[in-house]
């Protein structure tokens, strides 16, 4: 018979990573000072971009929840 | 570095930013009456810049310049590198000296922005610093909050049902991040930190308000819409938050808990039940534009005359009271 040892639970075991959803491509336009963006090669304005999904938002591929941020 | 030539005064919004920042996009495309200078520090190698004891100069490809006396108001956003994140071995290494360096001096304009009085919107309390605890104990002279705990070793003193949580949002490993997550407390290892929070098991909506000075923009999402306790991870791509209204005892505890915490930004998250709010945190920088990405309900124009007010106050203000180069 085995008894069966509960494991303790660690932060890491409670980590979450964001669900994959595909990164928008950024072009910066020095002169306007704007970011242009695609998505698979279709312009998407930053308005309906929003801040992607909430507080969630790519800076190159990676995806960042960056709510908490306070300085 | 060739020469600064100083082209003729102006009045310039320094934007403190990254390039990829969208709502930056947008919040300028209410900004179009003003001339900007956007310091995206993700970009800092194409940039030149010059900063000395009485002055600073900076200048873009494009040789667009913006120097401290022609700048009237100077807004911070978000300062991410790209990759944001990057292994640092446990001796340091140069592109993370480099990083602190660049970080710094972008923080220092917003420190002297604020010495000046051209910082807007988003600013450090002048109270000090507000993390989750001191915001907890604040806020609970005005709103509903939670029993939590943080503690270490086997000696949680509420019993379940509890949401572990966490006071940052620092990496676990593999990009994974300690969101919120219901646990019994008996299951979680001793040898860690822990900082838990009593579910509030009868709430029905998630609610953040956006406070803009005085004007506050309240949204709430249904938690049904959702997997879980943490709305940030939910399943579904779109979530929808749509405004809500907050009753007159709502709002003024709201702009009474800002007045103590000494912000003129903030976006409060907190739960709704049949009784009322309950106050989770305020994010003294947090993402907004998420909310109102078309500008329906008034949220993006109050951010833009925000800035533009500090803008056109520092315009009125004479005799300047900051800056000694011209």
């Amino acid at each position: 018979m085995f008894e069966i040892i509960p494991t303790l639970l660690t932060p890491a075991m409670l980590a979450m990573s964001p669900p994959s959803i595909p990164a928008t491509q950024h072009t910066y336009d020095w002169e306007t000072q704007r970011t242009e963006m695609t998505v698979d090669g279709q312009f998407v304005s930053p308005e309906n971009a929003g801040t992607m999904r909430g507080t969630q938002s790519f800076v190159g591929t990676a995806l960042t929840i960056d709510d908490w941020n306070q300085d | 570095m060739p020469p600064f030539h100083f082209p003729p005064k102006i009045t310039m919004l320094l934007v403190l930013s990254h390039s990829e920042d969208i709502t930056t996009d947008i919040v300028l495309n209410r900004l179009n009456d003003l001339d900007v200078f956007r310091f995206n520090i993700d970009l800092w190698q194409d940039y030149e810049w010059f900063v000395d004891g009485h002055t600073f100069l900076l200048r873009d490809p494009t040789q667009r310049f913006c120097r401290d006396e022609d700048v009237h108001a100077v807004y911070l956003r978000k300062l991410f590198f790209n990759p944001p994140l990057i292994d640092v071995p446990a001796g340091g290494s140069e592109e993370a000296w480099t990083r602190a360096e660049v970080e710094a001096l972008w923080l220092g304009l917003r420190d002297l922005a604020m010495e000046t009085q051209r910082l807007a919107l988003v600013h450090p309390s002048p109270f000090g610093r507000w993390n989750k605890i001191r915001q907890m104990r604040v806020a609970s002279r005005f709103f509903r909050v939670p029993e939590w705990s943080a503690f270490h070793s086997n000696t949680c003193s509420l019993t379940a049902p509890l949401v572990a949580k966490s006071f940052g949002q620092n990496h676990i490993g593999n990009g994974g991040i300690l969101m919120v997550r219901e646990v019994e407390p008996e299951q979680l290892s001793p040898k860690f930190p822990w900082f838990v929070q009593k579910c509030v098991a009868e709430a029905t909506h998630d609610v953040t308000v956006a406070c803009i000075g005085e004007k506050l923009f309240a949204y709430e999402l249904p938690r049904s819409s959702f997997d879980g306790q943490d709305c940030r991870f939910s399943s579904t791509l779109e979530d929808h938050w749509t405004p809500c209204n907050l009753s007159p005892a709502e709002a003024n505890a709201i702009r009474r808990f800002m007045q103590a915490t000494g912000f003129t930004y903030g976006r409060i998250d907190m739960l709704r039940d049949a009784d009322g709010l309950w106050f989770l945190e305020v994010n003294p920088n947090g993402q907004f534009a998420w909310l109102d990405p078309h500008g329906k309900n008034g949220l993006l124009n109050a951010v833009a005359d925000e800035i533009r007010q500090v803008h056109q106050r520092q315009q009125a203000s004479s005799p300047r009271l900051f800056n000694s180069a011209s």
